[in-house]
């Protein structure tokens, strides 16, 4: 496939995701395309549906209806839910990536700050330790942790340092999506603004496509090119991110943007 | 002349369904042309919808009804019923917007601010921040201030980074919400000279300029929203 084929082709494809917990609804009916490069934020208060979403997309949930396809490097499509075990953990280490809101549930916390970046290179293959290292310390450099802590415990770290860590453990083995679940929530805001810009960064420089689901709209403006607001397990309004912000037209969308404060 | 950017039969309206659904209107049927190498103004008295008919050219509004076609690489793309991803593309190379306000992420030097337009093309750090540079010079922005994040700015700072943000990619169409607003006189006439250069090198031109004198400085015609109004 040529590069222009390959940007017309959708990277991921959710078709009619539906995903209850016995009678409660999680997500229903969901349906969208997700294009190289392009970063979706996902919106919608607590309990909306969003994170059960972003489990199913990922594949860590399995949906009660519905596919989702995924383009590998190969232009091939692959159903998320029905590829082989091993052929799905492989995607995880290698293609895909996930940012867990709690960095504790993303790294391993009595592991090295350098081990957990180089365990995800070894899980995709690498062998040699002195290049392991040598790009652990290369992406401590690049998410702004300081490559002095390279053989320290995580626990040892700040809440900022634990979370851009996690996003060096992810990004380390150069991934093509990457799903991320409240990256900046729990963080001060100047922490914030910081993994914010960071992020920004990663994800131009490296062309990356991304899902992030947020509650916090100006993170959404800032990350997302696309936007999709869901309430009660469905997306009720979906568009370009500064027109759902700036003219919204359903009604919840409304109510959620003029609820925000501007300091 | 080349026409760049067209409206036909244009519609806006404001629902607000947490006010009692009530509906705002604000125009209806609005036709308008804008030609490569002219200056328009948008005139009217405030409320009138200035800044909404811009933003609906900029995709940032939605369209009730009608069509808004902008030259984009040769086609005709219509903003009303585009996809995202077509706007996105159609923001990056074509149609450029200069708001009254600078939005930016927060610790980004203003260096940055003003290349990343160029960068989001594709062009090489170096040398967006070259051009970047260039366009800062231009508008008088002092150079002790190019490495500084704009958030702690006066307004007429933040705003010629916004200007020197706008101008940098060359947009075919550009859109322009009170480009001088908060500028002294050296410094508006600073931004005059980008708006003659744009018109020279064959762009078009949309503006709201409150300044009579700016307005009859650059613009060539007016364009009166006044007439397509729809009352409440």
């Amino acid at each position: 496939m040529t590069e222009q084929e390959n940007l017309q082709t959708p990277l991921l494809s959710a078709q009619s995701v539906t995903k209850t917990y016995g009678p409660h609804l999680g997500c229903s009916d969901i349906s969208f395309d997700l294009y190289p490069g392009e970063v979706i934020g996902i919106v919608g208060e607590s309990g909306s549906g969003k994170t059960t979403l972003l489990n199913c997309l990922a594949g860590r949930l399995t949906p009660d209806t519905g596919a989702i396809f995924y383009t590998d490097r190969l232009g091939s499509a692959l159903n998320v839910h029905t590829v082989s075990e091993p052929q799905r953990r492989m995607l995880m280490r290698t293609d895909w990536a996930f940012v867990h809101q709690h960095a504790r549930d993303g790294l391993r916390m009595t592991v090295s700050a350098g081990g957990n970046v180089g365990e995800r290179l070894m899980a995709g293959g690498a062998r040699h330790y002195g290049n392991i290292r040598e790009q652990a310390l290369d992406w401590l450099e690049k998410t702004e942790v300081d490559t002095s802590r390279i053989d320290d415990r995580p626990d040892t770290f700040s809440g900022g340092m634990q979370q851009r860590l996690q996003i060096a453990r992810n990004l380390v083995t150069g991934p093509r999506l990457v799903f991320m679940d409240e990256p900046t929530g729990g963080l001060d805001v100047s922490v914030q603004a910081r993994l914010l810009d960071l992020l920004r960064g990663l994800v131009a420089e490296m062309g990356l496509s991304a899902i992030i689901v947020t509650h916090d709209l100006a993170v959404a403006r800032l990350l997302s090119h696309r936007l999709m607001v869901m309430r009660r397990g469905q997306v009720v309004e979906t568009g370009l991110t500064d027109q759902v912000l700036d003219d919204p037209q359903d009604a919840y969308t409304q109510l959620l943007v003029s609820s925000v404060l501007h300091p | 002349m080349t026409e760049l950017l067209r409206l036909t039969d244009v519609e806006k309206s404001f629902t607000l369904h947490n006010q009692d659904g009530i509906t705002l209107p604000v125009f209806k049927g609005l036709n308008m042309q804008a030609h490569a190498g002219e200056c328009v103004a948008l005139a009217g008295p405030s409320g009138m919808g200035k800044s909404t008919l811009m933003r609906m050219i900029y995709g940032n509004y939605l369209c009730q009804g009608g069509k808004v076609e902008v030259l984009h690489d040769g086609h005709w793309i219509d903003i009303a019923k585009a996809n995202a991803r077509d706007i996105l593309q159609v923001r990056r190379w074509t149609l450029g917007y200069i708001s009254q306000f600078l939005r930016v992420v927060p610790r980004v030097s203003t260096l940055n601010v003003v290349a990343e337009p160029l960068i989001a093309r594709g062009v090489d750090g170096a040398t967006a921040r070259d051009q970047a540079a260039e366009m800062l010079t231009k508008v008088n922005l002092p150079q002790s201030l190019w490495h500084l994040a704009p958030a702690t700015f006066s307004g007429g700072e933040q705003q010629r980074v916004n200007i020197a943000r706008g101008f940098v990619a060359d947009y075919p169409i550009m859109l322009l919400d009170e480009p001088t607003a908060s500028l002294d006189k050296v410094n508006r006439e600073a931004v005059l000279d980008l708006i003659r250069a744009s018109k020279a090198a064959g762009r078009a031109l949309v503006g709201i300029f409150h300044d009579a004198d700016t307005r009859s400085a650059v613009c060539d015609r007016e364009f009166s929203i006044e007439e397509f109004k729809v009352s409440a």
